[in-house]
């Protein structure tokens, strides 16, 4: 019995210690929370947006030198699906970036889990530089609907899709002019195809496969008044999918696939197998957004250009991600003056110099011509309210959903009526719960 | 003295319940619930959750791709492995000396070393149906029309068995020469004078030797197949059209895309109840051998 003690009392002693330990680090942590300023984002160092936020960051510590400043990376499929954790635990960031739409930031605002910050953007005078619809998958009301209530993210920069060309097929197509109108356009991509080219280079995988679905959607912008979008996007009134723009959108939409317009293959094929598939010369366009503006400047071998969707009355674009702070972020005040920053001139003019399309920057200022023109048509579409968003945004699990479908129409599994019927079902009963 | 040994078990013991009894208890509570995760209110459902599981189509899809999981990651991979570690123990060993059969063996394993998120991004290039290698190798030999591996719903989910079945194919390929270390050559070499032939050695000597790894390995692979959820995620997203998704990752997409934490949570008990099922079968099933043997 004896000997059982004396090892109970080492066991409990090892315990002890090792609890006083951890007691100890955690202590130490939390003394220190109100000097260390952690920021979670996603962006690529080398990207325009990653670039700005670099000097965003010198110009931070430099008006905080007692702060310590904790940038952190990690990825946007990981911070999406770990968001509701991370921002849930005791330990969270101060400032975060995370992704628009009800699916996203919508559930996270409506969980509780992000600071409203409609009294800091009438203070520091963030609805003049974030406007219109760049600022619209900014709010969400109390059930993570986009478009009205409470401010909870600030975007930096825009987004819009276009379609990459490579000049030298077009020419050897006999296509002598860009086209003007959607019917223009197909004739464009006849053209293509009697060259033995394949006009648009897509993918429709389930796991980052989106072009598929770019290209649906774009079709629908085309058709679409800002009224449908809004209705659709917002949830502001109830959407018959049987009816155009959602009927012609998606008829034409299968059109092009049976008409060979976008290749074959798609369902095991990702986007960066598709942007590759471009490089190589094996199509003869890319639907894609400015995120790759920069890699085709660098990477492409030939003479390339870009245009949006001829003759679309709206265009796919929004907004970038959101800076966010989080319900329980220790330092909200140095949050809010990070945000600030990235709003300010000196950052935003050298996202703009990048090609980065900043929401508060002097499309002036850019030296380089087609970074210059490319910017200037953002800001075109963006003054025209034009930008239809990106499809996936009004219900949870929608990414998922249109994914799955866009599979089954490229594989010739479905057709546009049934994927319609599909389509209504899920977002009445995706916004309805 | 037996009662003392029980302290030893206290670290694991802690462990233990800090790391899955507690989690698996809260998960089990969740099932009851509909939550949207976060710091959002819980509704109470009952058995609401389980009733929607039974008459989910989707589940039950998931749950029949789970006997292909175990076809591709135990049946194929245990058959196999028994007969290359006899093959390189008995055959290449012997002619071309024991260095080479480790060679083998290691190249083998190597699948299992490899990170899994790389071994998925090198076989979703090499099943690329445009320029991926076996679409090119097949151009190359006059297949005008190969097909589309990870893309066509009727060919996924083989495609995905095969990448298992070559990652998996080192583990018990390795532990099966490991016991096959045990036997006295000089077995084999009787039963050779004998006038016994590769085949009977195979199932007089080799089979009955391997029989308890063979236990181990159906256990731990049949585990590994119902949860498998990694190269699912990397190669196909479940898709396409469906035709990959198993429970793992059909609970994952509760949890994470369609904000349906209960819901995910149901599915993730249902799996673990079957998962717990199935190994105290098997465990059972190893008893009742070896007492007969």
């Amino acid at each position: 019995m004896r000997s059982v003690s004396r090892r109970a009392c080492i066991i409990a002693a090892a315990l002890a210690l090792t609890a006083t330990g951890l007691a100890g680090c955690g202590g130490g942590t939390s003394g220190e929370s109100g000097k260390t300023f952690k920021i979670l984002q996603y962006e690529n160092a080398s990207t325009a947006q990653g670039q700005g936020w670099q000097k965003a960051l010198e110009i931070f510590k430099a008006k905080h030198p007692d702060v310590k400043v904790e940038f952190q990376q990690t990825s946007f499929d990981a911070f999406r699906q770990n968001a509701k954790i991370t921002l849930s635990g005791n330990d969270v960031p101060d400032v975060v970036e995370f992704n628009k739409g009800n699916a996203d930031g919508g559930q996270l605002a409506a969980q509780g889990l992000l600071e409203p910050l409609t009294d800091q953007v009438t203070k520091n005078g963030w609805d003049k530089k974030v406007t219109g619809s760049m600022a619209a998958f900014a709010k969400y009301d109390e059930n993570g609907h986009a478009g009205t209530g409470d401010w909870y993210g600030i975007p930096n920069i825009g987004e819009y899709v276009m379609f990459y060309y490579n000049k030298a097929k077009f020419q050897q197509a006999g296509i002598a002019k860009l086209p003007t109108t959607l019917a223009e356009f197909e004739t464009a991509m006849d053209k293509l195809k009697a060259a033995g080219q394949i006009p648009i280079s897509s993918s429709a995988n389930t796991s980052q496969g989106f072009n598929q679905m770019w290209i649906w959607y774009s079709l629908v912008s085309a058709l679409s008044t800002r009224q449908q979008i809004d209705d659709f996007m917002f949830v502001k009134a109830p959407v018959d999918f049987h009816s155009d723009p959602w009927k012609e959108g998606a008829e034409r939409f299968q059109q092009w696939i049976d008409k060979g317009y976008v290749g074959d293959k798609l369902g095991g094929l990702s986007f960066e197998q598709a942007t590759v598939n471009f490089l190589s010369g094996k199509t003869a366009m890319l639907i894609w957004n400015n995120g790759e503006f920069a890699r085709i400047r660098k990477d492409a071998k030939f003479d390339w250009g870009y245009f949006t969707l001829p003759g679309a009355q709206l265009s796919m674009g929004s907004s970038g991600h959101l800076w966010g702070v989080p319900a329980k972020a220790k330092n909200k005040d140095l949050a809010y003056d990070w945000i600030n920053t990235t709003l300010s001139p000196e950052v935003q003019n050298l996202i703009g110099q990048q090609g980065g399309l900043p929401l508060a920057g002097d499309t002036a200022t850019i030296s380089d011509p087609v970074t210059r023109q490319f910017t200037e048509r953002f800001d075109q579409l963006v003054k025209a309210d034009t930008l239809s968003f990106y499809p996936d945004y009004p219900v949870p699990g929608f990414l998922d959903f249109i994914q799955t479908h866009m599979q089954a129409m490229s594989n010739r599994n479905e057709t546009a009526a049934q994927y319609l019927d599909a389509l209504q079902k899920f977002y009445d009963d995706g916004t309805k719960r | 003295m037996r009662r003392s040994y029980w302290w030893y078990l206290l670290p694991i013991g802690i462990g233990f319940t800090a790391v899955v009894a507690v989690p698996f208890a809260a998960n089990v509570v969740l099932s009851f619930f509909r939550w949207k995760g976060g710091i959002a209110p819980l509704h109470w459902n009952g058995f609401g959750n389980y009733s929607d599981l039974l008459h989910d189509a989707n589940f039950w899809l998931s749950f029949r791709n789970s006997v292909f999981m175990i076809v591709a990651i135990v049946v194929i991979p245990t058959g196999a492995g028994i007969l290359l570690a006899a093959t390189l123990v008995d055959y290449l060993g012997k002619r071309f000396g024991a260095r080479a059969a480790s060679f083998l063996r290691a190249t083998y394993y190597l699948p299992q070393i490899l990170p899994i998120a790389v071994a998925g991004f090198i076989w979703s290039w090499i099943l690329d149906p445009g320029s991926g290698s076996v679409n090119t190798f097949l151009r190359s030999v006059g297949v005008s029309d190969p097909p589309d591996w990870l893309g066509s719903p009727s060919l996924a989910l083989y495609s995905v068995m095969l990448m298992l079945v070559w990652l998996q194919l080192g583990y018990p390929l390795v532990i099966f020469m490991a016991a096959l270390s045990r036997v006295d050559p000089e077995l084999y070499e009787a039963a050779a004078i004998d006038g016994a032939g590769w085949w009977r050695q195979f199932g007089a000597i080799t089979l009955p030797t391997v029989r308890p790894e063979i236990f181990i390995v159906v256990l731990t692979a049949t585990v590994a197949a119902l949860k498998v959820f990694a190269p699912i995620l990397i190669l196909t997203g479940g898709g396409p059209e469906g035709s990959t998704l198993v429970p793992s990752y059909y609970a994952y997409r509760n949890f994470f895309e369609l904000s349906q934490v209960g819901y995910g949570s149901t599915i993730a008990t249902v799996m673990a109840v079957v998962i717990f099922g199935v190994a105290a079968v098997l465990l059972g099933w190893q008893r009742r051998v070896e007492r007969r043997a």
